[in-house]
């Protein structure tokens, strides 16, 4: 990426059939998929039947009845890859995973805010809106009133890798630095299989997973440099 | 008939959209609703195992805009457990700028050689020593000939703008091979060797009709 993050995350979701209580620090670490310091430093910040949360000085873990979502800010990013993998792969081979999400978001600054408005304006030009436009735009001294894109996303549908499912970023102003920054999130979008209701376990997702991993952590990083790109092209 | 009217309430906003996006988290930390749609479901399951009864004109049960607001229930008096959000704003990042795959080939009491393979940039893989000190003390049993490293080199971004240049070794924890993946792999090494006899008996070949 041409322009060092100020942020940057990755996250694993699966959407299948999961049973929450199990999915705790200690579980982990006695499955060998985190170290003992970091069960025992492990944050909880809920568990309940219908609910796991809890932190780890390197990722974020969250699990419902439908959903296991883990995320981490710090390289090597491939740590929440290895989790997973071991977790599903080895240990939950009969959970049904039928969804997966690969995601990938980054907070950038682009230097001012003048040059954050015109790449909004790039992206969501204004004058489509008719008489509505200029009225968009507010106070250009005054970011506090300084009207334009708030959030925009945009879906390749067709992967064109052979695997159903969709490729999906969207930008919006950073909510880490408000002013100049710029948050961009690629969503990497997987079904598992035709039928949801066929799947039987987490394997068929798992194999996606660790064949596209990579592929997918590249063409999001890819897929983000496009918009960095744009911070020369209104300059 | 008596206007007694059963009346339940769980207080919760169930959204049923939040499933079926694998949008999570928001840029913002954890999304706000953590207690997802099955949170409130269960909840809600738990409050019809008891109801409770009050008396409440039934009058106003149909027309929702003209309820009184003054309560006529009892309270729910538990509410659910909320996770406090992750913060984001006030932690420090490590950016990563370089990142290596290490393969242990050497230990040592003190520490490990290495074979580093760069996955920034393609430069040829180098060899490396690194200590102990570099490591988690987590990481420390998983130090043998063979294993698999990442080692990332970057900046941590603090909260008030300063940075500070870090890096990270992080043994990785793989899962087992399977019986399927020893298979894959035996098919693939099957049609390698395949693939090259091939290769060989055409360049026999070749060197028969040359003669």
């Amino acid at each position: 990426m041409r322009i060092e993050p100020e942020a940057s995350t990755a996250n694993i979701v699966l959407l299948g059939s999961f049973n929450p209580p199990i999915f705790r620090p200690e579980w982990f670490q006695a499955m060998g998929i985190i170290g003992d310091a970091d069960a025992q430093s492990a944050k909880i910040r809920i568990v309940h039947e219908a609910v796991t949360a809890f932190s780890l000085d390197w990722a974020n873990i969250q699990v419902d009845q439908n959903r296991f979502s883990i995320d981490t800010n710090d390289p090597p990013l491939i740590r929440i890859q290895d989790a997973v993998l071991k977790a599903f792969k080895e240990f939950l081979i009969h959970t049904p995973v039928h969804q997966l999400g690969i995601n990938r978001t980054v907070h950038f600054s682009v230097g001012s805010f003048d040059v954050r408005d015109k790449i909004g304006r790039l992206l969501a030009p204004h004058e489509p809106w008719g008489e509505w436009g200029p009225k968009i735009s507010g106070d250009p001294e005054n970011p506090q009133v300084r009207g334009g894109m708030r959030s925009l996303l945009m879906s390749q549908l067709d992967r064109g890798d052979g695997y159903r499912g969709s490729i999906n970023a969207k930008v919006e102003p950073s909510g880490l630095r408000p002013i100049d920054g710029i948050f961009v999130e690629v969503n990497d979008h997987f079904f598992v299989g035709d039928d949801p209701a066929r799947i039987i376990g987490s394997e068929p997702a798992m194999n996606i997973l660790e064949t596209q991993w990579s592929k997918s952590i590249a063409r999001s990083e890819w897929i983000i440099d496009q918009v960095m790109a744009l911070r020369e092209k209104v300059k | 008939m008596n206007s007694t009217a059963l009346v339940l309430s769980t207080r919760l906003d169930v959204n049923a959209s939040h499933h079926g996006t694998l949008y999570q988290p928001n840029q913002h930390g954890w999304s706000e609703n953590i207690l997802s749609f099955k949170v409130a479901d269960e909840l809600h399951r738990a409050a019809l195992t008891r109801p409770f009864l009050e008396t409440a004109p039934s009058i106003v049960r149909p027309a929702a805009a003209t309820m009184s607001l003054i309560p006529r229930h009892r309270e729910i008096s538990f509410l659910p457990p909320e996770a406090p959000p992750v913060d984001v704003g006030r932690r420090a990042f490590f950016i990563g700028l370089q990142e290596w795959e290490g393969v242990v080939t050497l230990v040592r009491e003190d520490g490990f050689t290495a074979r580093l393979i760069d996955l920034t940039h393609t430069n040829p893989d180098e060899e490396a020593d690194f200590s102990t000190s570099e490591m988690s003390p987590d990481d420390f049993d998983l130090v043998v000939p063979g294993a698999i490293f990442r080692w990332s080199v970057g900046v941590l971004k603090m909260p008030g703008g300063a940075k500070r240049p870090t890096s990270q070794v992080v043994f990785r924890r793989l899962p087992q091979w399977t019986k399927r993946d020893l298979d894959r792999a035996d098919a693939l090494a099957e049609e390698l060797v395949g693939t090259l006899e091939k290769i060989q008996t055409s360049d026999d070949n070749d060197t028969r009709s040359a003669r």
